[in-house]
């Protein structure tokens, strides 16, 4: 598809808006609906649109897939590691209030955030990852 | 008030049959690429009935999820394997149907059991979830603290003087203190944790496993060229530096 105008040029005008709303529902998370996971689903679409429109050779050269798969593992570390953070303040594994002394809702929040960049690192990259193996499989035949 | 609920009954009813008609047409299609399409419009159908339930975050998940890129990455797949299924006639045995329809009656008789949809009195709503929602949703929320400034929220006034740990907010142990107003989140990422944890894991351990099975299915693929004598050597040096 890469000498056809028109989708080049509507991806290229829409790519940025859903990062934007993929950014915004992984932050809005706690407040509206939506959260990591969704908002790590159309972050990888974005990325998928890029692939499909430009090719996956021009798409894994900006992001490379090394620095997905890893960045698929940080994900479930930072969601694993905000708990150990708890702990390490004197709760159990995962009671994010124990995280600021005396301010219990403030924690609860820091480590509901975190907790959902994590899901939303790791979908987002498995997705990313995915794709880029089962194009990078038909793009061999 | 009447016509309003029969209009929202008669939407569900009309997205009930279309979806199990989708349903009907999957099973029967034999190209695999219009069964996949129809597939994400089930999901979509399916998303329009939890917006109607008032279950915002399964029909964004749904959405999101369903609809949208388990889509495309079947599509992606069924691009490496093609897209038509082999005809292969299907035969029900008398023993095969009676299962079915055993089984068909005994989950329907399992749902006969279950609380009426929006009961308030069903356990669900008297157990656990109305503290959550007075934890997370009431008194102090950030953002019911933006729209009472706008002056939008008569009753919210009333609503954080009714309980006085809400007022409270941050210094209730254990309390969300109103920092986190979507409680579908704070459920799945506090409450639920683990769950949610071990969730993610799944997903990263698909990953994972998908990069075991690609990646050495490429290199043997390669290696077969290789002895049919189809690349030569610099290609393949250039391959195998990635």
């Amino acid at each position: 598809m890469n000498d056809q105008l028109v989708p080049r040029l509507i991806s290229k005008l829409f790519i940025p808006f859903i990062l934007l709303f993929g950014l915004y529902v992984v932050a809005h998370g706690e407040i509206s609906p939506g959260g990591g996971f969704q908002g790590g689903v159309i972050l990888a679409c974005a990325y998928i649109l890029y692939a499909l429109v430009f090719g996956l050779d021009q798409a894994q050269e900006k992001i490379s897939p090394g620095v997905v798969e890893v960045c698929a593992g940080i994900g479930v570390l930072m969601y694993a590691g905000v708990g150990v953070v708890a702990m390490a303040m004197g709760g159990k594994f995962m009671e994010y209030s124990a995280m600021f002394e005396s301010r219990a809702g403030f924690g609860q929040s820091i480590g509901i955030n975190v907790a959902e960049y994590g899901v939303a690192m790791t979908v987002c990259a498995v997705m990313m990852l995915i794709f880029n193996l089962v194009a990078g499989a038909s793009d061999n035949e | 008030m009447s016509d309003m609920l029969f209009a929202v009954a008669s939407i569900n009813l009309a997205l009930f049959i279309a979806s199990i008609v989708i349903a009907l047409l999957i099973i029967r299609s034999s190209s695999l690429l219009s069964a996949t399409v129809l597939t994400g419009f089930f999901s979509l159908l399916m998303t329009l009935l939890w917006v109607n339930m008032g279950a915002m975050d399964v029909a964004f998940t749904e959405a999101a999820v369903s609809a949208g890129i388990s889509t495309i990455l079947l599509i992606a797949a069924l691009s490496v394997m093609g897209f038509d299924e082999r005809p292969r006639p299907v035969r029900f045995g008398t023993i095969a149907k009676l299962v079915l329809f055993v089984v068909a009656g005994l989950l329907l008789y399992g749902t006969l059991d279950m609380p009426r949809f929006g009961d308030p009195d069903a356990p669900i709503h008297t157990l656990r979830a109305p503290d959550y929602i007075q934890q997370t949703v009431g008194g102090r929320s950030r953002h019911h603290q933006a729209l009472a400034s706008f002056g939008k929220m008569q009753q919210s006034e009333s609503l954080s003087s009714i309980d006085p740990i809400l007022v409270a907010g941050d210094t209730h142990a254990g309390d969300f203190g109103g920092h986190a107003p979507n409680f579908v989140t704070t459920l799945l990422a506090a409450y639920r944790g683990f769950d949610t944890m071990f969730e993610t894991s799944v997903i990263f351990s698909a990953g994972l496993s998908l990069i075991l099975l690609i990646k050495p299915l490429r290199r043997q693929r390669h290696k077969k060229r290789r002895l049919k004598g189809e690349i030569d050597l610099a290609a393949e040096e250039e391959l195998f530096d990635e």
